[in-house]
């Protein structure tokens, strides 16, 4: 069977499609930060507190739901205009998984109300049940982040979509290569951007010893997702491979320019600068965002391509979307300065 | 037909939507109206300076942001990712089309988690007036919220112009967009109230309890009152189908408007009550319960739009199973199997003896699973279908969603529909078709005839080949009775009809049961024959046989017998209603049960809004006008054959007579000359199609007419104003019509031209001499002579020793003394 003939027609899409890639790319940024921070803080304070010392732990817990919040958030936009890109793949894919995709719902809920237990019955729970809680409520957002991966690759593979036919019940994409890797190189990322969000509330807070922790974790997780990054890298489809050695141009700027934010990232941990180091690892996340972005098209170029989806022209409710999301960060900018005036008062 | 379905079978059927979209929409309208309850709660307790209001404040603000900020944004996406997976298809439509709209909303629950954490850390850390900001900031975000998903959610019951333009502005300021968000917005309000009560009835100072569970009250009796009417709004606003649906169209929804009256009335009487002061304890449980009757008043709105939308998911764009209308021509041209990118494999070459249940367990999967569970809480498929035997709920996919217009139509060709259909009712249900092939009728001793010495021929025949019947304790369709008819005839140079001084008497065969068994037939004048009613039933010491014979014998005043015949006098209850109704048959093969009546009558109900089932028995001909009871009918009421033959024919349309007529009437209704030439029932009054839109069109222009009409498109003839109007019962083909002037026939189809009236029937006219009935020297209609069983040759045997015409191949003598060499009767005769 020719698996071409199991791709979905593509629909039409009201404005070019460079707007949503470039929306892609941004809004995708912005939610892996908000889930880097939350897990990997969520991880490193659960290592601690499983070691004994349980202050880390509470005080990044008190963070969890509101992150937790908006990673959900930040990752609605993404899987929106994901879907109208590459809907017709990822909606495959996400058949394909059927219960197990699912159940990433579960897990969310689970993980949201165990991070808020942990946050209001913090003292009620002793330190066996906040362990417990804790860690479950980790294992829920890893759960979700290794279902995210594997229908974000699956979708990039009709070639192993016939497997449907031969199963009953929703499978995984536990035979790609890539799939360890690149799951572990957003888990060890994770850890690094969670040890940087550390370092900051240190910073905020004047406790050192958070700074001194946070970006040791930075430091030697950023490292560890070196050599993961160049697994991921080595296991990829020889012709995405090349296309990052050299092949394609933009391709390979993308990941030099996020290899050098990541050095720099590090020569700032180095240092001791928890905010220039976040500055290089926001771009550093970007650039890899954007990686990620090459590798999507390069994968799908011999099925798809964005730019060949028939245009209709209806700019206007772009304009109505642009409106909202002027106004809308300018009031949350602006509640943003309500909270911190609220804070300095208190300071 | 694009993409893979999500196999599901006890939680198929739209299960999951069902509970993660009734849950989220109650606490989505919560955290809209919550929200301004919160900071006009907060402005209050500033007021008055009550510390116990605003202490309630704050700890309802914790029970708002753990509902609606983690169970409302992540039932939220459950829905997203539910619908996906359940129907790519038309969720892709809704993205592609609206995206930006999504995305805005995105905005807005933006603005909503940061106003939310930020109302909620800091309300002992900011200032007043900024804290309240930020609490109006949240209601501006979350009404916002609304205001998007209502244009989009309204837009798949009423897309209005964007069917044509496919504007987005078309789709999102759709005909219901305004009404829908004030009901909406009111509703957001009685949410307020509902969930206020669960912590205000909580609050420990008495008087702030009282005063706050007193608000509560207001928001809720209020918003309810403001929602229903809104809501009437709502129904106002929608275009006439969806209207008809959502009113007085669909059953369905007529149960989801039942449940909302119920629950508004609960929730307005729940919030009244509340109002009163009572123990805290006691208000809580309260609370709680009218909590539930709200999320009960919401669910059924819910449905009850759902109901309305049927058999859409975008109206007049996309199917409830995701199939786009405009696609439907061509995947009944290609195939279902043939058109789905997903069809498996061993699917793909077509369908074999091997792979037939394969095949339908993936049309279920692609065409009913979205709706359908199996054994599972919503629509359970076997629950739905236990009725059918696999043709009888092939006949169901034929007619589907054409009179009632809930589900969508079957899409594919027959042999897919025929899989499908094989698939549920025997793969799932295990049911197995109903023998029903006629008995072989047994032998008889034939009446004597001596040709040299009898002075008189005793000609009789019955008014129908085959009387069918139904009836049981519960209903009567059209009960036993046949008419026996006869001539005596005086044999002679110049024979004679006799009717004066002799009398006729019958008796049915020994062993039938019935009514009327033995008796006197009565000289019938004006029409020149001997007449009886009698009843007897298909059972012949206590089996199946539907085919009595009748002695009639002919005396003078002495009591001397004059002539001795016997007829056949046919009757069955063999009506296949059960291969759809379900049921078994009422008695040894035959007679209609009372468990497949009440299937009837409740498909009745259902489709007239009558309440049949439910009373002790019915007679349709109260209703529906029956010219074989005499019966005139109401007003604007079909007639009974005009009912029974425009639904089913509906259902029953692209077979033949076997596979149509004959699936509710017996089987062995056509037994003469014309089925032994191979013949059908649709030869005479032709095909399923044509036969109902006659008697349709017969009934004028009434509403049963006006609306079953467009169902059907006619077999044989061009369009549906090439079928003669008729009449049931008296307008029938005419022999003539393919025996013109009595010669042999010149076509195989007599139908659509049909007898003005009774007087013209075959089994009342008279030859040209007007003494002769037709059937006395051809046989009962259905059974004209030869036919294919010695009891209805009866009487050529008995007159002429073979089964022929009376009068055929020089048998003129039956009657006449000596040979004849003119066509007297009717021209022709053979003897031209």
């Amino acid at each position: 069977m020719n698996p071409a003939s199991l791709i979905p027609l593509a629909e039409p899409i009201p404005i070019p499609w460079g707007w949503f890639d470039v929306l892609l790319v941004l809004t995708f940024t912005v939610h892996i930060l908000f889930m880097n921070a939350l897990l990997g803080s969520a991880a490193i304070g659960l290592v601690r507190s499983l070691r004994g010392d349980h202050e880390l732990a509470h005080d990044v817990g008190q963070k969890s739901p509101p992150l937790l919040a908006l990673t959900i958030n930040m990752g609605v936009a993404p899987l929106l205009f994901l879907q109208v890109l590459y809907g017709h793949f990822d909606y495959v894919s996400s058949v394909l998984m059927g219960g197990w995709w699912l159940a990433v719902i579960a897990a969310l809920l689970f993980s949201y109300y165990g991070f808020y237990t942990y946050k209001f019955k913090y003292d009620a729970l002793g330190d066996t049940g906040r362990n417990a809680l804790f860690l479950l409520s980790v294992a829920g957002i890893v759960y979700t982040g290794f279902m995210l991966t594997n229908n974000m690759t699956l979708m990039l593979l009709p070639e192993t979509w016939t497997e449907y036919f031969t199963r009953d019940g929703g499978f995984l994409n536990l035979a790609d290569p890539t799939l360890a890797p690149r799951f572990l190189h957003f888990m060890v990322g994770s850890l690094a951007v969670g040890g940087l969000f550390i370092a900051l509330l240190g910073r905020m807070r004047k406790r050192e010893d958070y700074v001194d922790d946070g970006l040791t974790w930075f430091i030697r997780a950023t490292m560890v997702n070196l050599a993961v990054g160049i697994w991921f890298l080595a296991v990829l489809p020889r012709p995405i491979l090349l296309a990052f050695m050299g092949d394609s141009l933009p391709a390979t700027l993308t990941l030099l320019a996020g290899l050098l934010g990541a050095g720099m990232a590090l020569w700032a941990a180095f240092r001791k600068n928890p905010v220039q180091t976040s500055v290089w690892a926001v771009l550093t996340v970007l650039f890899m965002s954007l990686a990620r972005n090459w590798v999507r098209t390069l994968y799908l170029a011999p099925w798809f391509k964005a730019e060949d989806t028939l245009v209709t022209h209806q700019y206007s409710s772009f304009y109505l979307f642009l409106g909202f999301l002027v106004g809308g960060l300018a009031l949350v900018g602006y509640m943003l300065k309500l909270y911190f005036r609220s804070r300095e008062g208190r300071a | 037909m694009e993409y893979p379905i999500w196999q599901l079978t006890t939680l198929g059927g739209g299960f999951w939507i069902a509970l993660i979209a009734t849950l989220h929409v109650y606490v989505a309208h919560f955290a809209v109206g919550g929200g301004l309850f919160l900071v006009l709660t907060e402005r209050a307790a500033y007021r008055t300076g009550n510390i116990d209001l605003l202490n309630y404040a704050k700890k309802h603000t914790k029970f708002f942001l753990l509902l609606t900020m983690a169970f409302g944004a992540v039932s939220g996406v459950a829905i997203w990712f539910t619908v996906a997976l359940l129907a790519p298809q038309a969720t892709i439509t809704l993205i592609h089309q609206f995206v930006f709209g999504w995305a805005a909303e995105w905005v807005c629950f933006l603005g909503e988690i940061v106003a939310l954490i930020i109302y909620y850390y800091t309300w002992e850390t900011m200032d007043r007036r900024d804290h309240m900001i930020a609490g109006w900031l949240y209601f501006l975000f979350g009404w916002l919220s609304l205001f998007l998903i209502n244009g989009i959610v309204g837009f798949m019951l009423t897309p209005g112009d964007w069917i044509n333009t496919k504007d987005f502005w078309d789709g999102f300021f759709n005909p219901t967009f305004w009404p829908q968000l004030v009901f909406r917005t009111f509703f957001s309000a009685v949410c307020a109230g509902l969930f206020g009560f669960v912590t205000a009835t909580r609050i420990e100072n008495e008087p702030t309890r009282l005063s706050t569970v007193r608000t509560c009250s207001l928001w809720t009796i209020l918003g309810v009152l403001a929602t229903v009417a809104s809501g009437w709004w709502y129904v106002e606003a929608l275009p006439d189908a969806q209207y008809q649906l959502m009113t007085i169209g669909s059953h369905r929804a007529h149960a989801f408007l039942q449940w909302f009256w119920i629950f508004s009335a609960v929730t307005l009487f729940g919030g009244l009550i509340l109002a009163f002061k009572m123990p805290r304890a006691t208000s809580f449980v309260l609370a709680l319960v009218v909590l539930a009757a709200g999320q009960g008043l919401f669910g059924s709105f819910e449905f009850l739009r759902e109901a309305a939308r049927k058999p859409y998911l975008i109206w007049d764009w996309t199917y409830s199973n995701s199939i786009q209308k405009a696609m439907v021509p061509v995947i009944n041209q290609k195939g279902a199997l043939a058109s789905a990118r997903w069809t498996p494999p061993d699917l793909r070459d077509g369908i074999t003896d091997a792979n037939r249940m394969k095949a339908g367990d993936f049309l279920f999967q692609l065409q009913c699973s979205a709706c359908h569970s199996i054994d599972g809480p919503m629509n359970d498929i076997k629950k739905r279908t236990a009725m059918y035997d696999a043709d009888g709920l092939a006949a169901f996919l034929t007619g589907m969603g054409k009179i009632a217009r809930y589900m969508p139509p079957f899409v594919g060709n027959d042999e897919e529909k025929n899989a499908l259909a094989t698939y549920i009712a025997q793969g799932l249900n295990g049911k197995t078709p109903v023998a029903s092939a006629a008995p072989e009728p047994g032998p008889f001793d034939p009446a004597p005839f001596d040709a040299d010495k009898a002075e008189y021929a005793l000609v009789a025949w019955a008014d129908q080949g085959m009387r069918f019947y139904a009836q049981s304790g519960k209903w009567t369709l059209l009960p036993p009775g046949s008419t026996l008819r006869a001539q005596l005839v005086l044999r002679d140079a110049a024979p004679e009809l006799t009717s004066e001084g002799v009398t006729l008497t019958f008796s049915v065969e020994t062993g039938f049961e019935g009514d009327t068994l033995t008796g006197e037939m009565a000289w019938e004048k004006d029409l020149n024959r001997f007449e009886a009613s009698i009843a007897p039933l298909p059972y012949k010491n206590g089996t199946f046989d539907p085919m009595p014979m009748v002695a009639i014998t002919a005396r003078d005043d002495a009591g001397k017998v004059l002539a001795e015949t016997k007829v056949a006098a046919p009757v069955s209850g063999r009506m296949g209603c059960l291969s759809c109704h379900g049921g078994q048959w009422a008695r040894d093969g035959s007679g209609v049960s009372d468990t497949t009546v009440v299937d009837i009558l409740e498909a009745h109900d259902r489709i007239n809004r009558t309440d049949l089932a439910s009373r002790e028995s019915v007679a349709c001909a109260d209703c529906h006008a029956d010219p074989a009871l005499n019966a005139a009918g109401v007003d604007g009421v079909p007639s009974l054959s005009t009912a029974i033959h425009g639904v089913h024919a509906v259902f029953l349309a692209g077979r033949d007579a076997d596979g149509s007529c004959l699936k509710c009437h017996p089987q062995d209704t056509l037994r003469g000359r014309h089925a032994e030439a191979d013949l059908s029932c649709a030869n005479c009054h032709g095909p399923m199609e044509d036969f109902a839109i006659g008697l349709l069109k017969g009934e004028g222009d009434s509403p049963f007419a006006k609306r079953t009409l467009p169902l059907l498109i006619p077999a044989n003839a061009a369009n549906r104003d090439a079928v003669e109007p008729r009449k049931p019962w008296t307008m029938q083909p005419d022999c003539l019509t393919c025996h013109q002037d009595f010669a042999p026939p010149s076509s195989d189809d007599a139908s659509n031209r049909w007898t003005e009236d009774e007087t013209g029937l075959y089994s009342t006219r008279r030859g040209d001499m007007d003494a002769v009935v037709c059937a006395a020297c051809h046989g009962s209609p259905h059974a004209v002579y030869p036919a294919g069983n010695d009891r209805d040759n009866a009487q050529p045997v008995q007159y002429t020793g073979d089964a022929q015409t009376l009068g055929a191949a020089g048998s003129c003598t039956v009657c006449h003394v000596d040979e004849m060499d003119s066509p007297a009767h009717h021209s022709g005769m053979g003897l031209e």
